[in-house]
């Protein structure tokens, strides 16, 4: 047949054309609000649709954000795009650097508009709950550490200019630097190669760096027996290049010799709290997303309670998702700790959480997290 | 709606091949209307209006015209309101605001003008910078029109959907090829939709796609970061690499979607005029903008060029009718002092050409003589794409080692390089014609393979497109505005 081809190719086009829509509304998720881990946003939601907003066109730039979000196989379509810029030898493949078996976030610039909102929020925060003293600690990411691994050209802002910038303007607050210990022990493995965040010995360094500045003592590494709980971890930055030649990375779990303390977690999803008696979720080591092994997903409000007889010290964390490896150490210095994630905090956090029933506040960001945030803002209002 | 975009592909398209292929003949010229009209509206909900009075005014003036086919006077009087109410709405809402910033400056009225809008009751029509979208298209399509049945070229049309379909067919509405109603005055009535039209349309229009998002997108990521910086900080490299980059990334883009227009048309049985014809392999300026937007180029050769007396009253008047033709190419692409000097440097040079400079490039070998056209033309991109005229300047005057920041070679440049190569390799294959010389050398040898071979490549291309289209980071589209 001599048109056979034309045939496949019109079938295989009006295939694809037909069905993928068909699909993507088949099994597009329910809930109204979707969070893409890899992106750390909120996928789009369908848009209001109204008269006015019809005429100004904005229902159908809502609809069209909304469509490109649902796409059914989102995430692998992604990862086809940057399986394929890589092969044409692109350096910077869906926001990150990859150089000397490591993957990093690329990072050039910041808002600082943005930025000056959420520092005034901040101070004006800890102005108002003048009695309990409030830190602030900016982690670097492994970009700012590992810069010199890329090549000269490479555009990267400095995250050191930018946590002096942030820390200069703290009036309220006092800031804990960490970038200087993590720059000190750049050798040892303190970043995940295949992830955007630190790992437990990172963690541990803040630890000990916050100790000395809220004052306490911050158990030394030979109380600790480390456990490999994972070796065939695959971050979010490996979901974005796909390089299979970084090797996978190792999620280490740091319990004390002597057995940790009895824990209780109360996880508020936003809809439900659930009680877990670890600081660790096993079951996410069995999938992709190990990270989420320290203390779950992201959620709203975590409350930990551990047992540490004779000693009664309450913390509030506002955070992103570096604070998840690091709150286990903090959990042997504070028999309570709150973890308030405002991104997913839609209310007045007054209605959350009772800042004055707290000893400290600590507010723990990496860099970039922090450069991009646009919730830190909700606590310039009670 | 952008063709290049996952609603368009995944929403409007199959919704409509479905339903339009399923339709008795009788109905689809109005269902083409229909789904026109909401293509249109979706980008542009209020502006609609100004192209729909467009449409009325030249559908009327073609049925005056009919009437009274023995009266020449009436004939012209309708042929001039068509032509006055086009030109006037474009002029309105394309240069309003820009007549009235050049009026201002000038102070000769001694206060400041306002800005023109359009109001009925509480209803209003703000003129804005950029005029609604297609806008600089349909006028042209539609006038061609009234001035082919002026011409008596073409025969009337009396079916308001027939013509309105005309005006609104959505593959070539917004960003051409201008297709003239004397081009598919036949199909609009009678077509046949066959399986190697389909065919040719669904190839057609993968390659558009291909040549938007893979490479327009891709490339024009070099020149938007070369284009945020300030020309005292761009070495001369860079500067290179990025008005390099513009002169792909526009041709990409632009012929891209024409070929997509090409090709949706295919599949709904029209065949629009070709609009590019590797217009950067040319030996000549006169030669690339005959490859170039060739449907523009036409359309002011027939309706403007030609009724002056073209070349035909002796070397003074060609001279002047093309400074005419030029001026108005310039003015036509946006509401800028840039376009307006752009238009006239190709003025110029294609004067120069005839004149006596298409002599002597005659003599020259070929590479000089595309190293001639490609320097022109990537410096007619920097008048182009640059936020002011002065910026322009600054910006060529880097690319020759005055101003920027004194530098050859330095860290962005190196960083382009690094990032950009292969890409950049990539362009300068695909816009010479080398595959297809050996695609129809092959042909006769090997057709079951190509064949075969090209409907896998092709379907390659569609998947890594979508790809692309997912992680819609960066698909900006150049030639909407215009």
């Amino acid at each position: 047949m001599k048109n056979f081809h034309k045939i496949i190719i019109s079938v295989f086009f009006f295939f694809v054309i037909a069905f993928i829509p068909i699909i993507s509304l088949i099994t597009m998720p329910r809930e109204r609000l979707a969070f893409s881990e890899n992106e750390n946003r909120y996928l789009a939601r369908f848009p209001l649709l109204s008269f006015d907003r019809v005429v100004d066109a904005s229902f159908m730039k809502g609809f069209e954000d909304w469509a490109n979000d649902r796409v059914f196989g989102r995430e692998s379509w992604i990862k086809l795009k940057h399986a394929s810029e890589r092969t044409i030898g692109k350096l910077e493949i869906g926001g990150t650097y990859t150089a000397d078996n490591r993957i990093m976030q690329a990072w050039n610039e910041y808002n600082e508009a943005s930025v000056n909102r959420n520092l005034a929020a901040m101070n004006a925060f800890a102005k108002r709950h003048g009695d309990v003293p409030v830190y602030l600690m900016i982690a670097p990411s492994s970009i700012e550490i590992y810069r010199d691994s890329l090549p000269r050209s490479v555009p990267v802002g400095s995250q050191k200019d930018f946590i002096k910038y942030c820390y200069d303007e703290l009036t309220e607050l006092t800031s804990v630097d960490v970038l200087y210990l993590m720059e000190e022990f750049s050798d040892g493995y303190i970043y995940y190669r295949t992830d955007h965040h630190w790992t437990s010995e990172g963690a541990y360094i803040a630890y000990t760096a916050l100790g000395g500045a809220m004052n306490f003592t911050p158990l030394g590494l030979n109380s600790f027996d480390v456990e490999n709980a994972s070796n065939s971890f695959r971050g979010t930055l490996f979901s974005r290049t796909l390089d299979e030649k970084i090797t996978p990375d190792i999620i280490k779990f740091y319990t004390l010799y002597d057995g940790d303390p009895d824990v209780l977690l109360k996880v508020n999803n936003g809809m439900d709290v659930s009680e877990h008696d670890s600081l660790y979720f096993r079951e996410y080591l069995e999938v992709k997303d190990k990270y989420s092994a320290f203390l779950g997903t992201q959620v709203p409000v975590v409350n930990i309670y551990t047992d540490i007889p004779g000693s009664s010290k309450r913390l509030l964390i506002f955070k992103d998702s570096y604070a998840h490896s690091l709150v286990p150490f903090l959990t042997k210095n504070f028999n309570e700790i709150t973890m308030v994630d405002l991104r997913f905090i839609n209310t007045r956090y007054s209605d959350v959480i009772n800042v004055d029933k707290y000893d400290a506040v600590l507010f723990i960001y990496n860099a970039i997290t922090f450069s991009e945030d646009t919730n830190l803002i909700k606590l310039g209002r009670e | 709606m952008v063709f290049s975009s996952i609603p368009f592909l995944f929403m409007f398209l199959p919704a409509f091949l479905a339903i339009y292929y399923i339709l008795p003949k009788c109905l689809k010229n109005l269902f083409i209307l229909i789904a026109s009209l909401f293509f249109y509206a979706w980008g542009e909900p209020k502006y609609i209006i100004i192209m729909l009075v467009s449409i009325m005014i030249d559908y009327i003036v073609g049925i005056v015209m009919w009437k009274y086919d023995n009266n020449d006077k009436v004939r012209k009087i309708a042929l001039l309101v068509s032509v006055i109410v086009n030109l006037f709405l474009l002029g309105l809402f394309k240069y309003g605001i820009f007549i009235t910033d050049n009026l201002n400056a000038l102070g000769i009225f001694g206060i400041d003008l306002n800005y023109p809008i359009f109001k009925i009751g509480s209803f209003e029509m703000p003129v804005r910078a950029l005029p609604p979208i297609g806008m600089s298209f349909f006028t042209f399509q539609s006038m061609s029109y009234t001035i082919d049945l002026y011409k008596r070229n073409i025969e009337v049309q009396k079916n308001p959907i027939s013509f309105a379909a005309f005006v609104t067919l959505f593959p070539q509405l917004v960003a051409g090829p201008i297709v003239r109603y004397s081009d598919i005055a036949k199909e609009l009535d009678y077509r046949k939709h066959t399986l190697s039209m389909t065919y040719d349309g669904i190839m057609r229009f993968i390659t558009g796609l291909g040549k938007k998002v893979l490479i327009a997108n891709n490339i024009g990521l070099l020149w938007s970061q070369v284009k945020l910086m300030d020309t005292s900080e761009l070495s001369v490299l860079t500067a290179w690499l990025g008005i390099i980059a513009f002169t792909f990334q526009i041709y990409f883009d632009f012929s891209g979607y024409s070929d997509m227009a090409i090709g949706l048309g295919k599949m709904l049985g029209f065949n629009f005029p070709k609009n590019f014809d590797y217009p950067y392999m040319s030996k000549d300026i006169s030669e690339f903008w005959r490859r170039w937007h060739m449907t523009l180029g036409a359309w002011f050769k027939s309706y403007v060029y030609f009724p002056l007396g073209g070349s035909r009253k002796g070397m003074r008047r060609t001279v002047f009718n093309l400074a005419v033709v030029w001026t108005l190419t310039g003015i036509w692409h946006g509401a800028s002092w840039n376009f307006i000097v752009w238009g006239c440097f190709y003025g110029v040079i294609i004067i120069a050409e005839k004149l006596f400079l298409g002599r002597f490039l005659n003599k020259l070998p070929v590479f000089i003589r595309s190293g001639y056209v490609m320097l022109l033309v990537t410096l007619g991109w920097v008048l182009f794409d640059t936020a002011d005229l002065t910026t322009a300047f600054r910006y060529m005057g880097v690319m020759f080692g005055i101003g920027g920041n004194g530098a050859f070679f330095d860290n962005p440049a190196h960083y382009a390089l690094l990032n950009f190569s292969v890409i950049l390799i990539i362009c300068f294959i695909a816009c010479t014609d080398i595959w297809k010389r050996i695609y129809n050398r092959l042909y006769p040898k090997m057709s079951a393979v190509l064949n075969y071979g090209g409907i896998v490549y092709q379907s390659a291309v569609f998947v890594l497109v979508i790809s692309y289209l997912v992680d819609a980071g960066f698909n900006p589209f150049l030639y909407f505005n215009f």
